[in-house]
C-alpha cells in the first residue's frame, strides 16, 4: 500500500471478515474536539452528517501500525478505570475543559480491542498488545495541534482485561474509580449499560443461580471491583471513591498523573464540576442520598452478596 | 455501477484535501450526492444515485449493527 494518510480520519469500528486480524473503519473529524461526555457521540454525529454518511476508510488493523510510525500521536498520561456511574465522566470531562488534554471517553474500538478473544480466539495476545498500542496512537492524534497530555477512560467492562492493557503500556500511572455498592448498583438498575448487559466472557463469573437483571448486574458490579483489588500491587495504580471528587482531581489524581493545574484552572473547574457531566448546562445535584432511600430490601441484599466485600478491600487498600 | 467506481471516487477524495473540503461542506445528503455525482463524472466515473443511496445504506446499517460484529 502507498504511503496513506489519516490526517483528520479517526477509527471508529472494528470488524472481523474472518481471520484473526480485524478490520478497521474510520471516519474523518478534521480538528473537531473530543468534548461529548462519551467519544461515541462525537462519532455518532460526524456520521450523520452528509459527508460522513458516503464517505468512510477500510483498512487492515496493520495499516494502524504503519500510520502509528508515520504519525505517532500523543503518548498516553493517564488510564481511568471504574465501577460503572462513580464519577469517571466528571473526571473526563473537567480534563477535557483544558485545550492541552486530549481525553478518550470509553472509544468502542478500544474496548473491541482488549476484549477481542471472543472474535478472534486465534489471535494471540502480543497481537492484542500491537493492536492496541496502535488503536490509541491512532485515536490520539492531536485534534487542534497544541494537546499536549493523552487520557483514556476505558469502558467498566475493560477491567476484565487489565492485564493486556497493563503490558502495552506498563509506564502509564492509572486509577480506579469506585462508589458506596448501593450507590452504584441503584444507578445502573435504572438504566442497564449496555455495555455490561452483553455476555463478557473474560469476566469469568460463576452466574450459576443468577436469574435476573437485578442480580446480573450486581455480580458482574462486584466482579469489576474484584479485578480492581486483584490488581495489587501495582506501583501505578491510585484508588479514587467517588466521594474525594471533584477535589481530588486537582490534588492527589493531577500529581498521581504527572500534570498540575494553575489557580485560574482550577477555579475554572470548580465551576464546571457544579454541572452535571453527562448533560452538560445542566447543573449537578448530587443524589447519592435518594440513591440510597430509593434500593430495595434485594438490591441492599445483593449489594451484600456480589460487591461488599470487595468494596471494603479496595476501601482498606486505599486508606493504607 | 458502480461501487468501485465509487471506491475509485472516495479514494480520489482521500487523496484531495481540497475535494473532500468541498463535499464536506455540503449541508445536505441530496446536495452532496448530486455534487459527487458530477465531481465523479468530471473525472470520468460513472456514479448513479442510486449507488450512492446503497453506500448510504450499507454504512448506516454497519453502523447500527456494530455490537454485533466486534
Amino acid at each position: 500500500m502507498s504511503e496513506e494518510r489519516y490526517d483528520g480520519w479517526v477509527p471508529f469500528r472494528l470488524y472481523w471478515p474472518g481471520g484473526p486480524e480485524p478490520m478497521v473503519e474510520w471516519c474523518y473529524l478534521g480538528s473537531t474536539a473530543f468534548t461529548d461526555p462519551f467519544l461515541v457521540s462525537t462519532f455518532q454525529n460526524a456520521l450523520e452528517t452528509p459527508f460522513g454518511t458516503l464517505f468512510r476508510r477500510h483498512t487492515p488493523m496493520s495499516e494502524l501500525r504503519r500510520w502509528s510510525e508515520a504519525s505517532p500521536g500523543i503518548p498516553p498520561t493517564g488510564f481511568i478505570f471504574h465501577a460503572s456511574r462513580c464519577g469517571s465522566t466528571l473526571i473526563t470531562q473537567l480534563l477535557a475543559q483544558l485545550p492541552r488534554n486530549l481525553v478518550l471517553s470509553e472509544p468502542e474500538p478500544v474496548d473491541a480491542v482488549v476484549l477481542s478473544q471472543f472474535r478472534a480466539p486465534l489471535a494471540t495476545d502480543e497481537h492484542r498488545i500491537e493492536w492496541l498500542r496502535n488503536m490509541v496512537s491512532a485515536l490520539g492524534q492531536r485534534r487542534a495541534g497544541g494537546e499536549r497530555n493523552l487520557f483514556v477512560k476505558f469502558e467498566p467492562r475493560d477491567i476484565f482485561a487489565l492485564p493486556l492493557v497493563r503490558q502495552a503500556f506498563p509506564e502509564v500511572p492509572w486509577l480506579f474509580l469506585y462508589r458506596d455498592p448501593v450507590e452504584t448498583l441503584v444507578s445502573n438498575l435504572r438504566s442497564p449499560p449496555a455495555s455490561l448487559m452483553r455476555v463478557i466472557p473474560q469476566a469469568n463469573v460463576d452466574l450459576r443461580g443468577v436469574g435476573d437483571t437485578e442480580e446480573y448486574l450486581a455480580a458482574m458490579l462486584g466482579a469489576i471491583l474484584e479485578r480492581a483489588v486483584a490488581a495489587f500491587p501495582d506501583p501505578r495504580i491510585m484508588l479514587v471513591n467517588y466521594r474525594q471528587l471533584p477535589d481530588e482531581i486537582w490534588g492527589s489524581i493531577a500529581g498521581h498523573f504527572g500534570i498540575s493545574f494553575t489557580a485560574a484552572e482550577i477555579a475554572q473547574l470548580h465551576e464546571a464540576a457544579c454541572f452535571d457531566a453527562k448533560r452538560p448546562g445542566q447543573r449537578f445535584t448530587s443524589d447519592s442520598e435518594g440513591k440510597v432511600r430509593e434500593a430495595s430490601g434485594r438490591a441492599r441484599s445483593l449489594t451484600q452478596r456480589w460487591m461488599q466485600q470487595h468494596f471494603a478491600s479496595l476501601e482498606a487498600l486505599r486508606v493504607s | 455501477m458502480s461501487l468501485s467506481a465509487f471506491e475509485q471516487f472516495a479514494q480520489t477524495v482521500f487523496d484531495d484535501p481540497a475535494l473532500l473540503e468541498q463535499l464536506r461542506r455540503t449541508d445536505t445528503l441530496a446536495d452532496l450526492m448530486a455534487t459527487v455525482i458530477s465531481e465523479a463524472r468530471a473525472r470520468g466515473l460513472d456514479i448513479t444515485e442510486e449507488d450512492l443511496t446503497t453506500v448510504a445504506a450499507f454504512n448506516r446499517r454497519a453502523w447500527l449493527e456494530r455490537w454485533v460484529y466486534q
